[in-house]
């Protein structure tokens, strides 16, 4: 599932010319070893980069039937009808894509529970502004309106954290 | 003042004239001219600027997915794969990614795109798909498609 986003990586190896080159250059170019072993250099380099925590990660999320992409400190405006409440702290569990910088990881559709943490705060509930629905027929004496408000819910990503090493065995977290 | 009769309330004309002329002003108040002005004018102004607001709310999602759709097969012009094959491939090697997640990609983070643009097309190629679209003058980059190393899932059934 992981090494779904892992290529990127790879075509940094065959390139020469990438970002990670230099960190790479000394090891054997990957053209010409089977490709278990490149698979395991970029497993090894991407779990390096993960520790190293040197970039900001950013992650796909569903919440609520929509995608968001969201990094640290984002703000999320959910309309709607939505249970949680002022303060509260929830994970975003269902991520499809995290990456950063130099890698990225894509989930089939999602990726393996417990790698990607994504926590965000509940800052506001309220209301949207007022929307007018007007209706209106010509010489028909027809005339509507009607004034609508949508719940909003206001979220703040706290932080976008890659938690585990890649193609670990999954933790069972639920 | 006591209505005995239907017949009476029906006539009965509503708020003062002030206060319904003054709803409609101030609707209008940010028009220029007669449109702000002149009472007769500016009710049918505001009338049809709510109406267009009413519709506007739903045009507004069909222009952004076709802002969505432009800004997709835009990238995946580069890489030399059309937005159909690119939604196919993906759809097959259950990547689920809608357009607005894929256009963000495509417009910010260009090199997530390319994966998934590599993905798909490497999985078109192993499902033996063949795009019937066509393209005459393909204006991208070939994908390096031996850079995909995931021959292993890629194979799998659904």
């Amino acid at each position: 599932m992981i090494r779904a986003g892992l290529q990127r990586l790879a075509s940094v190896f065959n390139n020469q010319g990438g970002i990670l080159s230099r960190l790479i250059t000394q090891n054997a170019p990957a053209q010409h070893q089977p490709i278990a072993d490149t698979t395991k250099d970029v497993i090894t380099t991407c779990n390096k980069l993960i520790e190293e925590k040197s970039h900001r990660n950013f992650a796909i999320i569903h919440l609520l039937g929509k995608q968001w992409r969201v990094t640290d400190g984002d703000l999320l405006v959910v309309e709607g009808y939505w249970p949680p409440n002022i303060g509260d702290k929830i994970t975003l569990d269902k991520v499809l894509l995290a990456a950063s910088k130099d890698f990225s990881l894509i989930g089939r559709p999602l990726v393996q529970p417990g790698l990607v943490t994504v926590t965000a705060t509940i800052i506001s509930k309220g209301l949207s502004h007022t929307r007018t629905h007007f209706k209106k027929k010509r010489r028909k004496q027809f005339m509507r309106i009607n004034f609508q408000k949508a719940q909003q819910t206001i979220l703040r990503i706290n932080n976008v954290d890659i938690k585990n090493n890649i193609n670990d065995a999954p933790k069972n977290v639920f | 003042m006591v209505f005995l009769t239907i017949a009476n309330l029906i006539r009965c004309r509503g708020p003062d004239e002030f206060w319904r002329k003054r709803k409609i002003f101030r609707l209008a108040a940010h028009y220029i001219g007669r449109r702000r002005n002149c009472y007769s004018v500016a009710v049918r102004n505001v009338h049809h600027a709510l109406v267009y607001a009413t519709k506007a709310r739903r045009l507004k999602k069909q222009d952004m997915k076709d802002l969505w759709d432009t800004r997709i097969s835009a990238a995946c012009e580069q890489h030399n794969i059309t937005a159909f094959s690119m939604r196919e491939g993906l759809e097959r090697s259950n990547i689920l990614l809608d357009r607005k997640s894929l256009s963000d990609l495509a417009a910010w983070e260009p090199k997530t795109f390319q994966c998934l643009a590599a993905v798909a097309s490497r999985k078109l190629h192993l499902d033996g798909f063949i795009d019937g679209t066509d393209q005459k003058a393909p204006t991208g980059k070939n994908l390096n498609l031996d850079n995909v190393i995931l021959d292993d899932w890629l194979k799998e059934k659904k």
